[in-house]
């Protein structure tokens, strides 16, 4: 038996010579030094590149606010219902509306999300198409303005969020009523719990 | 008819060891009886057993149904020379071109197709039935999944806003349809609205129609869904004179009868009666005229009856849980696909072997 | 390729056309398939692919003599990942919409097989010069790879051309071409394309 300390495994314990290592050793400091380097020049831009697309998305549908209603949104996570996030729009102090995020699941592939402008007295604005993976040219034209266009000036007392078919006031997009029908349910539940925060 | 092989003389033997004259000697595998049947006369006999339902959706649906399958066959028979030519002589091209095969494709394709189907539907399902999905791989019996439906689906996915925009069938009583008043723009197929609104719903919009009237003989659609009981006629003219064998049909409705038929006793409310599901769509197509295509589907009997069933399997599936309301292309191409592995797994023993276990004793 | 003399000139063309990476050899199917939805997309994806290749080409060759034997995989990797990172990190933050497309794919490019093939094949036993113009040209071979799938694909399956509409409106768009089926089916085809120019290339 010799001296030799024998490894856990049995096998003799691999050779870690400082001539192998050394060199993985500066390669990954050198690396990391690099990359920290270009993290430190690129992460403001990529803060302001974020923030800018999602203001570009908030000043589409509710033009005119200025102050930085990203800072101040209020999130409500649904579970399998869906997702709600409330961005409050203000000139000076005075509340012009919500932009609301909203998320369902019930899209011919999932998840559709739409965002779109809420007045103060529960008007909807400007509507946009967000995410959704609906058929390329067929569920997608859910997220043209011919069908977004027809939520414009409409809100909970005047007008009901469901597509003709289902007894409602909204023309859906031929051959793509599931879609129609998600982007419909999408608005509605924004607003109905948009009167549950605010109260109006 | 048995492929043919001349031995060269450049490259099996040393020329001067042979003195017989060798080009007379021919190799020849088996079968060496060559049965009656040909390609024509299989062909032919399908292109008779598609003859009633056709002509009733040309009554059915009026002169745009005649259009669609005339364009149908045309463009066939038009891209099956086209990409023989590429690689056979004018004669052996013309020769596949008239052997039938591409006349049933474009029959086939024609009622596959709804009869509102613009012109160039009927191009690009034929291009892509021909140049993809046979000529691709070698043109008739080389061919891994049918033909007719590698079209179908690339319509089906290219163009979905004009593959499933219907037109209510019957130009007598089209006010008649309780469909068309489901959807003032476009007529759903049953599937369809059964996938829209559940099986009491369906149900209650045709409280005041004869829905076995409707099934048998005036359903909208694909112009080959119009008439379950002009397809069935078809179905069993092929068995009787045994151009098909009873195995994939039998399989492919049983096995969706049943799955089907579970989930309407679990849930009534919801899904459908089976006898419905086994009525709509082009199953019945499916089962009797696709399915059964010999190059695509297994060689032995049980071999055919797992294919059937596997069919049957996909396409209760897709019916019932998936996002599409009709599976039928889709289940039959999938098990086109995994048709050599079936044959592999079903080999029949060869005549006089012995089993393993057998052996060893 | 033999390796008895290498020319700028011979490297070129070999990752260019005679080593396509895309239609000859068949590497990186998986962006190949993934981004070729259009012309854009696939510009973007291989000059991306293109300038992480002749960098860690580059790197990798000049470290050549010094990464040990037995750990050079390893070594090639962090090398491959540094520039994978920092490519990432500069599209993300001046080509906003381009990253946006590209999504994952950007950061998978260090899974890439033609980059790590091209460290492993040729950077970590050729000088930095000849290196640079392999790294180069399996980059641009790379990206004509894609670009002919993105723009065969964006043409038939979206009506468009880097975006500009060429197709009218009426012309009904192969919505399979833009889908990943529609992928498939353009690079068997390319690559059918390729093949018989090659053998009548070959023949002639």
């Amino acid at each position: 038996m010799s001296a030799e300390p024998i490894h856990a495994t049995g096998q003799p314990k691999p050779q870690v010579s400082p001539r192998i290592i050394a060199p993985i050793f500066i390669i990954a400091l050198f690396s990391g030094l690099a990359l920290a380097l270009v993290n430190s020049a690129t992460a403001e831009r990529i803060r302001l590149v974020k923030e800018k697309e999602l203001n570009d998305a908030l000043a589409l549908v509710m033009p005119g606010f200025d102050n930085q209603p990203a800072m101040e949104k209020i999130e409500k996570d649904q579970g399998k219902q869906g997702r709600l996030i409330f961005y409050p729009a203000k000139k000076g102090d005075q509340l012009m509306g919500y932009a609301v995020e909203s998320t369902v699941f019930t899209g011919y592939s999932g998840e559709v999300a739409v965002i779109y402008g809420v007045s103060a007295d529960g008007v909807v604005g400007r509507v946009k198409l967000l995410r959704h993976n609906e058929t390329p040219g067929l569920g997608s034209k859910a997220g043209l303005p011919g069908f977004l266009n027809q939520f414009e000036k409409s809100s909970l007392a005047s007008f009901r969020y469901q597509v003709k078919k289902d007894g409602g006031q909204v023309d859906a997009v031929t051959g793509a009523t599931i879609s129609s029908r998600a982007v419909a349910l999408a608005v509605e539940r924004g607003l109905q719990d948009l009167k549950l925060v605010v109260g109006n | 008819m048995a492929e043919e092989t001349r031995i060269s003389t450049a490259v099996e033997m040393p020329p001067n060891q042979i003195d017989l004259p060798i080009e007379n000697m021919r190799l020849q595998s088996s079968p060496y009886i060559a049965a009656e049947t040909s390609i024509p006369k299989v062909m032919y006999n399908v292109v008779i057993a598609l003859l009633p339902v056709t002509l009733w959706s040309f009554w059915a649906f009026g002169l745009r149904a005649v259009g669609v399958m005339a364009s149908s066959i045309l463009f066939m028979l038009a891209f099956e020379y086209f990409f023989a030519r590429f690689r056979h002589p004018h004669q052996e091209a013309w020769r596949q071109t008239l052997d039938g095969s591409a006349l049933v494709s474009g029959v086939l394709l024609g009622l596959n197709l709804g009869p509102t189907s613009p012109w160039w539907i009927m191009m690009v399902g034929a291009l892509i039935a021909m140049g993809l999905g046979k000529h691709a791989y070698g043109g008739l019996g080389r061919n891994p999944f049918n033909p007719v439906l590698v079209g179908r689906v690339f319509l089906l996915i290219s163009f979905p806003a004009q593959m499933t925009s219907w037109k209510a069938a019957s130009w007598l009583n089209r006010d008649a349809d309780p469909l068309l008043n489901l959807d003032a723009v476009t007529s759903a197929t049953p599937l369809g609205a059964l996938k829209e609104g559940g099986w009491s719903k369906f149900l209650d919009a045709f409280s005041q129609t004869d829905l076995w009237n409707y099934i048998l003989f005036n359903k909208g659609g694909c112009l080959g869904d119009v008439s379950l009981f002009m397809l069935l006629l078809g179905g069993l003219y092929l068995l009787g004179r045994k151009i098909i064998t009873w195995q994939i049909p039998l399989s492919y409705v049983a096995v969706v009868a049943l799955i089907t038929g579970v989930m309407h006793l679990v849930d009534p409310a919801h899904y459908a009666s089976p006898l419905f599901h086994l009525a709509t769509g082009s199953l019945m197509l499916g089962a009797f005229f696709m399915a059964t295509d010999m190059v695509t589907s297994p060689v032995s009997r049980s071999g055919q009856l797992v294919f059937g069933a596997g069919c049957g399997v996909l396409t209760a599936a897709i019916r019932l849980w998936g996002s599409f309301p009709e599976g039928v292309s889709f289940a039959i191409l999938i098990m086109n696909g995994l048709t050599p592995l079936i044959d592999k797994w079903t080999k029949p023993a060869l005549f006089g072997a012995v089993k393993m276990k057998e052996a060893k004793l | 390729m033999s390796s008895a003399k290498k020319t700028a000139g011979s490297v070129f063309k070999n990752g260019l056309i005679v080593e396509n990476p895309t239609l000859r050899m068949l590497l990186g199917m998986c962006p190949t398939l993934a981004v070729s939805t259009s012309a854009v997309n696939a510009v973007g994806m291989g000059l991306s692919a293109t300038l992480v290749l002749i960098l860690s080409n580059v790197v990798i060759s000049l470290l050549r003599k010094m990464i040990p034997e037995k750990l050079r995989i390893p070594g090639y990797i962090v090398v491959i990942a540094t520039f994978v990172t920092m490519t990432d990190l500069a599209l993300h933050a001046f080509f906003p919409d381009i990253h946006k497309a590209l999504g994952i794919f950007i950061p998978l490019i260090v899974v890439n097989c033609i980059i790590l093939g091209r460290a492993e094949a040729f950077a970590g036993k050729n000088p930095v010069l000849l290196s640079a113009v392999d790294g180069l040209a399996m980059g641009l071979g790379f990206t004509s790879g894609l670009l002919i799938l993105g723009m065969v694909r964006e043409i038939l399956g979206n009506g468009t051309f880097f975006g500009l509409q060429v197709l009218s409106a009426s012309f009904p768009q192969v919505i399979v071409m833009i889908l990943p089926a529609g992928a498939f089916i353009t690079l068997g085809l390319t690559i059918a394309a390729a093949n018989w120019i090659e053998s009548r290339r070959k023949n002639a």
